[in-house]
């Protein structure tokens, strides 16, 4: 049960800070909750315990969670690292301010979406808690909604990964076809996939879904725009818990998909924007900028991880993970206590900070080591078990070629972290000290990292008891702080030298290179974007819906296309049926009457032939025995003349006479004539097709039949509106109301 | 003095409180013999509108206030429509499962009520708002040209 209480108390504080506006200890309210939360995982008992509600069992698809190592070990990631974000928060936000509760409720809204996400075990449940964290990122990345940048990037950011997602959709329904199953559990425990064109096409959708979510290269963009989110939303989506996801689908459906021979390009794109990611952390100055495009390498190095794989699996992931949690939160948290100092997020204006915040200084010093890899701290681990792992590949120079260029650049950006910031002074200006309180979090963080990397023992057998069959190898090797003298000691000792290389070249340039036009994929995205309504405008342009009198025959004709190729198909089945002479001279006059309506230059002649013809049709319809439709026609008509009666009163004489200009061109007569004749024609012959015996299908017959004993009336045609069809009828009931809003927003006009 | 779209007509304006209800009736009438014999909530609606648009055509904008609000009327009906289909979900039924009761009463004899009815009840209302408000607004544009 532990699992579904830590989704469900930071989901229902969240809506209970909506629902009763809460404003005053929103804050104790929601940091408990996340303890709580916390907690609720501690207590999960059995593994791999399956907890399911019927919701829609027809479709395969239920509420159906699980708890096994690969989502507890995330669902303790997120609730933990959400705990130190809402500390933090406090700090963060200003002191008295009416939108901290809503701050708080997102962020725990997208607290539960998460651990829902993770510890869902029906794919489809998995898919909306996906979406849903996408949603809440997007209220929380635009949450200062009065600024441009925010907006932009709330929107880049849910486009990019809500479009991404829906593909991801496409792909988790194909292997649920394939499987004929949702369920995780069970899907787990089949043989993997054989490639065949469907399941690659499933791996490629879902790979879609993961690039998207997980800002892989060429989707990288969104996450830099992400950046104008307030710090404690950039901490938390942005290094721990949303771009993450990626990161988890890739390890759930490890066992099922790496199989194909098209995994390797899970690797591909993960190292192509590890490489990527860190040289364009190089080419900025923005400091959280700098963050995302290093966060962007560093989930490129995980996905990049799980797409080299193993024989018989892989091992030490979750340490990767970790490693990068720790210092990423960190360096996102002392990001925000610095730009609260300096009021700038440019780096190139910062300098001196140190004795201004100590703790906050010595937490970024130790993350940025763990960034650039430095002994004694979780980076250099995980890079030593990195590199042992790329050197057993086949494609072994290739791959570590990759990571020195991307680890020599992160060496590169860690020092202009430290350096820049803290050691030398630019500004006149005194630095604003900041509170103990503030600096606390990420302290605790740099701590755990330091311990963490001078004992990893503990740690790691701790993390090999959430191993998963199927993802991991059965028995993890140790991982110690000193392996001896081996290859992978002397490459990390000579990606260290390149980085400060890189740091003294580029400090020579005085980092004034910029970001080449050709990867500014935002800018790209925004024309994009904003092209759209251009693009309609352009398919109007081209319909003329600017004239009523081109748009019509355009409708008109393309109607006829479609029927008359309906008709041709059909013909084969087409009989000709015929009508007694009684009928004759009622269509005479009908006739007459419609002829009347298209020749006649006086609008009150128009209008009474219109009704002559209404009054006939609806006489038509008595004489085949159907009072429903004369009723019916026969108010229609009176509606009708009154709505035209209002109409004609109100256009002035002068707009008639127009409207007679362009009637009388007679070359354009003939053409509107022969659209005429030619959509009765094309009706004639659609309604005699319907009729005709071998096509018809007698199921008025079933209605007229059961309309007593199981609708319980005696009048078929109602019962099939408001039963049989209830369906149709409500269908036809809301498109009417739409209409009328249509028609309300088309004529409403304000009263100035 | 009210802008009317028609020059006033006292003849008119006697008569029409009676012809009103004479058609309100016929609607009600219609309306409830719908599930046996023609007539329903379509029918019903549109003649409701009929009455309600010459009410406006003969006071003009005078009569708004006495008459419901157009979309929330048609709101209305949405509301019912859904919810008739809707409420059979909590008992296990499928959407839009209608109910029939069929009582036995002494004097009058045999009455058969059901959800149906309802449902065209909001079917009832959104035609009449629809119509009535489609009058209206283009009323107001046209003055407004």
């Amino acid at each position: 049960m532990g699992i579904l209480i830590a989704i469900g108390l930071p989901l229902l504080t969240a809506l209970s800070i909506g629902a009763f506006r809460l404003k005053r200890w929103v804050f104790t309210l929601s940091f408990l909750s996340a303890l709580g939360s916390v907690a609720s995982l501690y207590t999960q008992v059995p593994l791999n315990q399956v907890y399911t509600w019927p919701w829609m069992p027809n479709m395969l698809i239920d509420f159906s969670f699980i708890a096994d190592g690969l989502s507890l070990f995330f669902g303790y990631v997120v609730s933990v690292v959400g705990c130190f974000i809402l500390f933090y928060a406090k700090q963060y936000l200003p002191k008295v301010s009416d939108s901290n509760p809503r701050f708080y409720a997102y962020i725990l809204l997208f607290m539960a979406a998460m651990l829902g996400t993770l510890f869902s075990n029906n794919i489809i449940l998995l898919f909306i808690f996906w979406e849903l964290t996408g949603v809440v990122s997007f209220l929380l990345i635009g949450f200062n909604t009065n600024t441009q940048k925010g907006q932009l990037g709330s929107r880049m950011a849910f486009m990019v990964t809500a479009t991404t997602g829906l593909v991801m959709l496409l792909g988790v329904l194909l292997l649920g076809f394939l499987y004929q199953t949702f369920d995780i559990s069970m899907i787990s425990q089949l043989p993997a996939l054989d490639s065949t064109v469907w399941t690659v096409l499933a791996f490629s959708c879902i790979l879609v879904g993961v690039m998207g979510k997980s800002a892989q290269f060429p989707l990288h963009f969104w996450l830099p725009n992400a950046m104008a989110a307030p710090t404690p939303v950039s901490a938390y989506l942005h290094s721990a818990a949303m771009v993450k996801l990626g990161v988890f689908l890739i390890a759930r459906f490890y066992p099922l998909l790496s199989n194909l021979d098209c995994w390797y390009i899970v690797g591909v794109v993960g190292l192509t924007t590890m490489v990527v990611g860190a040289v364009l952390a190089l080419l900025t100055y923005d400091l959280k900028g700098i963050l995302a495009y290093t966060t962007v390498s560093q989930l490129g190095y995980l996905i990049g991880f799980y797409g080299l794989g193993g024989p018989g699996g892989v091992e030490h992931d979750f340490f990767h993970i970790l490693n990068h949690v720790l210092y990423k939160g960190s360096l996102f948290m002392v990001a925000g206590i610095v730009i609260h100092a300096f009021h700038t997020q440019d780096i190139r204006k910062m300098g001196g900070a140190f004795s201004a915040m100590p703790l906050a200084a010595i937490a970024c010093i130790i993350s940025a080591a763990s960034m650039a890899g430095i002994p004694g701290t979780t980076g250099f681990l995980s890079k030593e078990l990195m590199l042992a792992h790329m050197l057993h590949h086949p494609h072994a120079p290739i791959l570590v070629g990759a990571l020195v260029v991307s680890a020599s650049s992160l060496v590169a950006t860690a020092c202009r972290l430290c350096l820049h910031i803290f050691s030398r002074s630019k500004s006149a200006d005194p630095v604003q000290p900041q509170g103990i309180l503030f600096q606390l979090p990420p302290f605790i963080l740099a701590i755990v990292t330091i311990s963490v990397g001078l004992f990893p023992k503990s740690v790691t057998q701790w993390l090999a008891q959430a191993s998963v069959t199927g993802l991991h190898v059965a028995k993890p090797h140790n991982v110690y702080l000193w392996h001896g003298f081996t290859t992978e000691l002397i490459i990390s000792l000579c990606i260290t030298l390149f980085g400060i290389v890189v740091y003294s070249v580029f400090q020579t340039f005085r980092w004034r290179l910029t970001l080449p036009a050709i990867f500014q994929l935002d800018a790209g995205f925004n024309r994009g974007v904003n092209g759209l309504p251009r693009v309609s405008q352009w398919f109007n342009h081209i319909c003329r819906v600017d004239s009523i009198h081109a748009h019509i025959p355009i409708v008109l004709v393309s109607f006829l296309g479609l029927m008359a190729t309906l008709l041709f198909a059909l013909s084969p089945t087409l009989t000709i049926s015929t009508i007694s002479v009684v009928y004759l001279p009622l269509l005479i006059i009908t006739g007459t009457a419609a002829i009347i309506i298209s020749m006649s230059k006086k609008w009150h002649i128009k209008l009474i032939a219109l009704s002559v013809v209404g009054l006939l049709v609806s006489f038509t319809f008595f004489l085949y025995k159907a009072p429903d439709l004369v009723l019916t026609q026969l108010l229609i008509e009176i509606v009708s003349l009154v709505l035209l009666l209002l109409f004609f009163k109100k256009f002035s004489a002068m707009k008639r006479k127009e409207d007679h200009a362009i009637h009388d061109r007679s070359g354009l007569s003939f053409l509107k004539a022969l659209l005429s004749i030619g959509v009765g024609f094309i009706v004639f012959m659609l309604i005699q097709l319907v009729n005709s015996p071998a096509s018809s299908n007698p199921i008025g017959q079933f209605f007229i039949e059961n309309t007593i004993p199981l609708a319980g009336g005696n009048n078929a045609v109602n019962t099939i509106l408001v039963d049989f069809r209830g369906f149709d009828t409500m269908g036809e009931i809301s498109v009417l109301f739409i209409a009328m809003l249509g028609v309300m927003g088309l004529l409403w006009k304000k009263r100035s | 003095m009210e802008k009317t779209i028609m020059k006033d007509s006292y003849i008119l304006r006697s008569f029409y409180p009676v012809v009103f209800w004479i058609i309100n009736l016929f609607a009600l009438f219609v309306f409830f013999k719908g599930h046996n014999a023609p007539g329903g909530g379509f029918i019903a609606g549109i003649a409701s509108a009929i009455s309600l648009v010459f009410l406006y055509v003969i006071e003009g904008r005078a009569c708004l206030n006495r008459i419901p609000n157009p979309v929330l009327l048609a709101a209305v009906g949405l509301g019912l429509a859904y919810g008739t289909a809707l409420v059979p979900t909590l008992f296990n039924q499928a959407f839009l499962m209608h109910t029939m009761w069929h009582l036995h009463i002494p004097l009058l004899g045999d009455l058969h009520i059901g959800t149906p009815a309802l449902f065209d009840l909001g079917v009832y209302f959104v035609v009449i708002g629809i119509t009535v408000g489609i009058a209206l607004w283009f009323d107001e544009a046209s003055e407004y040209e």
